[in-house]
């Protein structure tokens, strides 16, 4: 009777490691680079999408339009007066191209850098994105929850909620602590419904151009605490950037964990995708760290390298 | 002193131990509002700690969302 028991004990004890999850450390992806360095250091502070080009914003003051097919870039500095800095870039479906400059004034730009308008806001934002054919504002807003963001209205100005994103309360942090937590970024998108997210969440929100919802948790990423991740000088993310393919897959830059010995400095180590549900369907670690993903296309993701160049890993 | 109560409080409404950052962003919000808090007038204190908050986010928002 004791050794059944025992026997049975033994079983449990198998079946129960059977059942514990063990992370998998990610295979590797080496990453080719194409042509660049395109961008140097600096913050890449927007992305557009205008047509086969994508546009940059870097470190405020600079466009870059980079074009795949041709393996070709150019940058050109925006005409703003010394000091001006621009933050975010939205392309809505008619091909122009805007910005937020100086918090509180939007700014119609040309490509190749001048000011066709300006519009004074009347408060500052935070953030500036598109969806289809309209422009999406983020308020500086410090009195959460409230709507994340606000599409424009006919006149182009900030008029009523977009999605159910709303921004979160934080109740051990600083105002300004959560107004920053509370930051909401769009990813590009070649589907029907775009990625956006909190910078301290492994999930993101689905959205489509109605406005219409999903959040969508991301497993295998790792999360800081908001602390860390807003006192540290080069924090790990778990989503850096997001990209919906045509297929509907997702594909997240994530910040993951340096090789030893490997340089601290800006980017992520870790290439995820997911179905539309948010089923993992692969995590690769890269060669190098990558800074933003350009395009996924049936056979490769293209990527922005930690150095700058353009490069490309095959799709998996 | 202004300097070391606002850090006190600050600290005590749950800014947790800010590090490699500390000589950065936090202390520029710490003295934004150390000056801040000697403008005479109550409308103009409050815009200037406004003013004070929308520079931090600006700090930060480049290493928490910038790519």
């Amino acid at each position: 009777m004791t050794r059944h028991r025992a026997g049975l004990l033994a079983l449990a004890v198998v079946l129960g490691a059977c059942r514990t999850s063990v992370r998998q450390a990610p295979a590797s992806a080496t990453l080719v680079p194409l042509f660049g360095p395109v961008i140097g250091a600096e913050v890449i502070a927007g992305r557009a999408d205008a047509g086969d080009e994508i546009v940059l914003l870097v470190g405020g003051t600079d466009l870059v339009r980079i074009s795949l097919a041709a393996r070709r870039f150019e940058r050109v500095r925006l005409r703003t007066d010394a000091g001006v800095e621009c933050w975010n870039l939205a392309s809505p479906g008619d091909g122009s191209l805007w910005t937020i400059r100086s918090r509180d004034t939007l700014a119609r730009l040309r490509f190749d850098g001048s000011i066709v308008s300006e519009a004074a806001l009347g408060e500052p934002y935070f953030g500036l994105f598109a969806s289809e054919n309209r422009l999406l504002f983020q308020r500086a807003d410090f009195t959460p929850p409230g709507p994340a963001l606000i599409a424009a209205g006919a006149d182009g100005r900030p008029h009523k909620a977009w999605s159910t994103i709303a921004t979160r309360t934080f109740p051990a942090l600083a105002r300004a602590s959560a107004a920053a937590l509370n930051m909401v970024t769009c990813g590009s998108t070649d589907s029907t419904e775009r990625a956006c997210w909190f910078p301290d969440e492994a999930a993101v929100f689905f959205v489509s151009a109605d406005g219409s919802t999903r959040h969508v948790s991301l497993p295998g990423l790792d999360v800081v605490a908001p602390e860390t991740l807003l006192t540290s000088d080069n924090p790990r993310r778990p989503v850096r950037d997001a990209y919906v393919d045509a297929t509907g897959a997702l594909w997240i830059l994530s910040s993951g964990m340096p090789p030893p010995g490997a340089k601290e400095g800006p980017g992520g180590w870790l290439l995820a995708r997911y179905d539309a549900a948010g089923v993992s369907k692969g995590i690769r670690r890269l060669s190098e760290a990558a800074r933003l993903i350009l395009r996924a296309d049936g056979r490769n993701v293209s990527l922005v390298m930690a150095g700058g160049m353009v490069g490309q890993v095959p799709r998996w | 002193m202004v300097k070391k109560t606002l850090l006190a409080l600050v600290v005590l409404i749950g800014f947790a131990a800010p590090r490699s950052a500390m000589a950065g962003c936090t202390t520029d919000l710490l003295n934004c509002y150390g000056r801040a808090a000697g403008i005479e007038g109550f409308w103009y204190r409050t815009a200037a700690g406004l003013d004070c908050e929308l520079d931090f986010t600006d700090c930060v928002r480049r290493r928490v969302i910038g790519r």
